[in-house]
């Protein structure tokens, strides 16, 4: 019995620990690879007699789902299924607990993202029923519904359909990949997180007198903002495009508006896909150490995507992490600073629904400014409107701040609806209260400039070419815009915000909050010292930005116009 | 779990910033390769230069001669539908039709010659020739005519009130009775991907759709000179209900050019990077035939959305295909910088031709593109003038061979000192080659197994063709080629150059 129950472990861990995961590699490549050979073949089908492949639309439209087929049952084979069961995690977690110190608290979870999935399934479905109903014409009279681009140009799938197709299927493939079983531990001296993937199981270790702070949130953007900038110029031209092509008192000729009416369904979808990508609770950690960065995203599956209230395994992994509050009460730091519990900050909501309404009515009616100006404006907004959404807000009495006073240890916590933000430091830690501006990221960065580039030249070209009293007047009403457009981004950049500062020997971390009277803004406050330099630093990159455009675009003009 | 190390950690993001971008930048650096081909097979046309030594002297009485006889052909045999057509005769009387060319370019071909007859009536008007004025005005009321039903059969009637679906063709149940027109009517009454029956009262009309650019070139060059040049009060009146629909057609549909089933054929008049002088040369014609009406819209898209940056037509590309996208090309171009009437726009524009196209085609002894070039500036350059004078004089063996007017005949070859360009050949072999697999993709658009001349080809050498030479590349055509010497074009190879000169004053009148 003893030797077969040897037996029994060894092939266990051979299992676990020697796979061959070179092996496993080489399948999830060759499926994914089929997958997408599928996909082209299925597509390009429709073009065989144009591109004289020798070879029948059916036959060709076959063997294009027959790949497809088995590179979706490989990669599910291959990644999901591999997953090791409860049993061989528990019995994994009992032999490796024999040896390390045991856990005091521990949260099991299968993490399955759930939220890519769905959006995935929605880039499929419009791209399957644009190919089917559009086709994957590519020359003269081949599409059924209109050719895009140039004449005799290909169908409007390429335009429509093509790029969200390979989305979801890049988006089902991190699905298939990224699902684990997740088993996170925390025992006296150290936090255990195992992850237990379709290759290998992965464990790593921190020892808890390593950690500086730690932080555990579902509102986290960071680079899931890029979705927005690339689902929306597809939203965008979909749904102007569709609204012409629907309109068949215009075109009496039209016997059929499918067409237009594609195009709208394909941004509906788009839209649907950007909510899931990017607004529905994702699980997020990350914790500093001195040396190191330890992140991870996980969708614990017993969470399913909830929009009202936060899911209840939340509370079981912050015991893990021990940044669930013990009392919510308003701690002392709070009342001295005169703190809210209820955070409202609104300059993202005002700035983004004011650049995505006024890029709406730009391109609807043709005034104001013009496509690459409002390309930036409704990118912009839109990623504004999500931060907002996302971080800008708290329940009533849902921001709480603790901080003993014997230990310096801090613990914040956040909760909107189905979001919350927690923070828990591990070390002594400062904390205060201070006017900081708001921390710049890739997405400010690269928008900022284009906004105000485009709408400088813009308003320069508008005023050399003013020869008329009507074209005067518009470029002075633009001017007054441009001039709003200024004082709101100066307001982004420049305007500080009250925020609680905490520092531990190697952390500088802000968190905006709300303060119970709001004191009317300070310009001198600005001027003081900590605050200048960057201040002057921002007001100047914007005044150099357009000082610089208009004399640009003055000197180009001028050289041209003799 | 991803773990980084602090101390790396701007690394570690510069790192997935390039890593993001390595796709784009890998996807700009494999087209950079494709623009070295391109830029290698076609920059020979920089720096060619003018071989004057056998240039012919002018002699603008033969000219003026040449152009009447073309005139009364055409209106006598090229506009019996009132479009622009080529015709083949029965016998070398020239007199009976044989039959008439079905063509997929009217709009190109009617508005050229509308555009002609245009500067014809311009320069009878300035000479003070009533007579001449009034040959060319029946012309122009006919042509216009012409354009009317290209814009009525489609779409019901004329007028911003009626849909701005734009036709290739027409034809209507009483051309049946045009002598010659019978292969004309079996083509328009044959089933065909864009043959409809026309809507409203011209059920029972006929017009060929899925129009292109080469169209809109020929509607915009043709329709803006009637609007500029021609006082008469029933064109006036006509072209600008025309210009009207046109415009107001495209803007409910996002100036995209329709098909006959409702859905867009593809042609786009928008600008995507460059080329916004489509929309704004339409508008152009707007504002002067409808003061103050589509000034903001004019000047949303001029200045804001930037169509004034980027005027420009065509690449090297063009040199070595589809150099027929600078023939209609320029006829937009023309348009749009004849009808903008701020002066410093006009100039802008200009100089944004001088500085982007004009390199390209200066030595290719187009003498349309070489003509348009002096109206708009002015050059007093002789060099350019005895160029196109030349190109004119070597049309006196198609026109005054035969009684035809501009007849195809045998082509001449070329001289013995024109040389053959070496690039592509060598880009065969390199295509061939071991890695050449890598840009293969690119023999789908180009033939690399044309050959192409380092000279461009004069008029004679074209001969066989009784089309449109100007856009024809000069640089493939090898010369020598046979033909049959019983089709007659409509001339406006010659007349839209000749008539162009005399009315802006760079070809003189017949001395007698």
């Amino acid at each position: 019995m003893e030797e077969r129950n040897q037996t029994v472990e060894i092939d266990i861990i051979k299992e676990l620990y020697e796979k061959p995961r070179r092996l496993i590699l080489i399948i999830l490549i060759l499926g994914a690879f089929l997958l997408i050979l599928g996909f082209f073949i299925i597509v390009l089908s429709y073009t065989v007699e144009f591109i004289d492949a020798g070879i029948d639309f059916e036959v060709a439209f076959i063997l294009g789902w027959v790949l497809f087929g088995f590179g979706l049952f490989l990669c599910i084979k291959i990644t999901i299924m591999r997953v090791p069961k409860p049993h061989i995690v528990s019995y994994y977690l009992d032999k490796f607990f024999e040896v390390n110190e045991k856990p005091e608290k521990s949260i099991r979870f299968y993490s399955f993202a759930f939220s890519r999935l769905i959006a995935s399934l929605l880039f499929l479905i419009l791209g399957f029923v644009d190919l089917f109903i559009l086709t994957g014409g590519l020359s003269h009279h081949s599409a059924p519904f209109g050719q895009a681009i140039v004449l005799g140009g290909p169908s409007y799938f390429y335009t429509v359909g093509l790029f969200p197709s390979l989305f979801g299927i890049g988006l089902f493939l991190y699905v298939m990949i990224s699902s684990f079983r997740g088993v996170f531990s925390n025992s006296k001296n150290n936090l255990y997180f195992h992850e237990f993937r379709p290759t290998s199981p992965w464990t790593t270790k921190i020892l808890k007198k390593d950690i500086e702070a730690l932080r555990y949130q579902n509102n986290h953007l960071g680079p899931k903002l890029i979705w927005v900038v690339l689902l929306m110029p597809f939203i965008v031209l979909s749904f102007i495009e569709g609204f012409y092509l629907i309109n068949m008192s215009a075109i009496p000729r039209l016997e059929n508006p499918i067409q237009g009416i594609l195009l709208i369904f394909s941004a509906i979808m788009e839209c649907f896909a950007l909510f899931f990508l990017v607004l529905t609770p994702q699980h997020y950690f990350e914790i500093a150490t001195k040396d190191d960065l330890y992140e991870m995203w996980f969708e614990p599956e017993k969470s399913k995507i909830r929009l009202k209230e936060i899911d209840p395994i939340t509370e079981d992994i912050s015991e893990v992490f021990e940044c669930s509050m013990k009392k919510e009460e308003i701690s002392e730091f709070m009342k001295s600073n005169q703190i809210s519990t209820t955070h409202r900050s609104y300059t993202n909501l005002i700035l983004g629904i004011f650049f995505i309404a006024t890029s709406v009515v730009m391109w609807n009616f043709f005034i104001l400014f013009g496509t690459l100006y409002w390309w930036f404006s409704i990118i912009f907004g839109s990623i504004l409107v999500i931060r907002a959404i996302s971080q800008d807000f708290s329940n009533v009495n849902g921001d709480l701040i603790e901080c003993n006073d014997s230990d310096k240890i801090l613990k914040f916590q956040r909760k909107f609806r189905y979001k919350f933000f927690k923070i828990r430091t591990y070390k002594p830690t400062e904390l205060k209260l201070a006017k900081q501006f708001r921390k710049l990221d890739f997405f400010d960065v690269a928008a900022i400039p284009g906004l105000l580039f485009f709408i400088s030249l813009q308003i320069t070209q508008s005023w050399a070419l003013a020869t008329s009293t009507v074209l005067i007047l518009d470029s002075v009403i633009s001017t007054i815009f441009m001039v709003v457009v200024c004082c709101l981004i100066f307001i982004y950049l420049c305007v500080p915000l009250d925020q609680v500062k905490f520092k531990t020997s190697t952390i500088n971390y802000y968190i905006p909050v709300t303060l119970k009277s709001r004191e009317k803004f300070n310009f001198k406050a600005v001027l003081s010292k900590p605050l200048k330099k960057t201040l002057l630093l921002r007001l100047l990159f914007i005044i150099i930005i357009i000082i610089a455009t208009i004399i640009g675009t003055s000197i180009y003009l001028a050289s041209y116009f003799v | 779990m991803r773990i980084r190390s602090k101390k790396h950690l701007k690394r570690h993001n510069l790192l997935v910033v390039l890593l993001f971008f390595l796709p784009f930048g890998s996807f700009l650096g494999y087209v950079g390769g494709v623009f070295y081909i391109i830029d290698d097979l076609a920059s020979f046309t920089y720096t060619i230069g003018l071989n004057t030594t056998d240039f012919i002297e002018p002699d603008f009485n033969k000219m003026a001669q040449w152009a009447a006889k073309i005139d009364d052909r055409f209106e006598q045999f090229h506009m019996a539908s009132n479009l622009s057509l080529t015709i083949t005769f029965t016998d070398y009387n020239y007199t009976t039709p044989a039959y008439y060319h079905s063509t997929d370019n009217a709009g190109l071909s009617t508005g050229t010659s509308l555009a002609t007859y245009c500067f014809k009536y311009k320069a009878a008007k300035d000479e003070g020739n009533i007579t001449m004025m009034e040959d060319a005005l029946r012309i122009i009321k006919g042509l216009l005519t012409g354009f009317s039903y290209m814009l009525a059969v489609p779409n019901g009637g004329i007028g911003p009130d009626y849909p701005g679906i734009p036709a290739r063709f027409y034809w209507a149940p009483e051309h049946k009775n045009i002598p010659g027109y019978e292969h004309v009517t079996n083509w328009m009454l044959s089933p065909h991907v864009r043959h409809f029956n026309g809507s409203g009262d011209y059920k029972n009309w006929r017009c060929r759709l899925y129009t292109s650019k080469d169209e809109m070139g020929g509607y915009l060059f043709g329709l803006g000179r009637a609007l500029q040049l021609c006082d008469d009060p029933w064109v006036q009146e006509r072209v600008k209900l025309l210009i009207a629909q046109l415009i107001e057609g495209f803007r409910k549909t996002n100036w995209l050019v329709i098909g006959g089933d409702g859905n867009p054929c593809g042609t786009d008049l928008k600008a995507t990077l460059g080329s916004g002088e489509w929309v704004l040369s339409l508008l152009n014609l707007g504002r002067i035939a409808y003061p103050g009406v589509y000034d903001d819209l004019w000047h949303y898209y001029a200045t804001k959305n930037m169509y004034m940056n980027g005027i420009g037509e065509g690449s090297n590309f063009n040199i070595i295909e589809e150099y027929y996208g600078w023939n209609f090309g320029h006829m937009d171009l023309f348009n749009l910088i004849m009808t903008t009437q701020d002066p410093n726009l006009k100039q802008f524009f200009i100089n944004e031709y001088i500085q982007g196209t004009y390199p390209l085609i200066r030595y290719h002894r187009n003498a349309f593109f070489n003509m348009i070039y002096l109206v708009w500036t002015g050059d007093k350059n002789q060099t350019i003038r005895n160029d196109i004078f030349d190109q004119l004089m070597r049309f006196q063996e198609n026109v005054e061979w035969g009684k035809g007017g501009y007849i195809n005949f045998n082509a001449t070859e070329r001289p013995s000192w024109h040389t053959k360009n070496p690039a592509p050949e060598k880009w065969n072999q390199i295509l061939n080659g071991p890695l050449g697999f890598l840009y293969a993709p690119i023999a789908l658009e180009i033939d690399f197994t044309d050959e192409l001349w380092m000279q461009p080809a004069t008029v004679d050498m074209m001969y066989y063709d009784p089309g449109n030479f100007w856009g024809d590349n000069p640089f493939e055509e090898d010369g020598g080629r046979q033909a049959n010497s019983l089709t007659e074009g409509d001339g406006r190879v010659y007349n839209c150059v000749y008539w162009m000169g005399r009315a802006y004053g760079i070809i003189p009148p017949p001395s007698s």
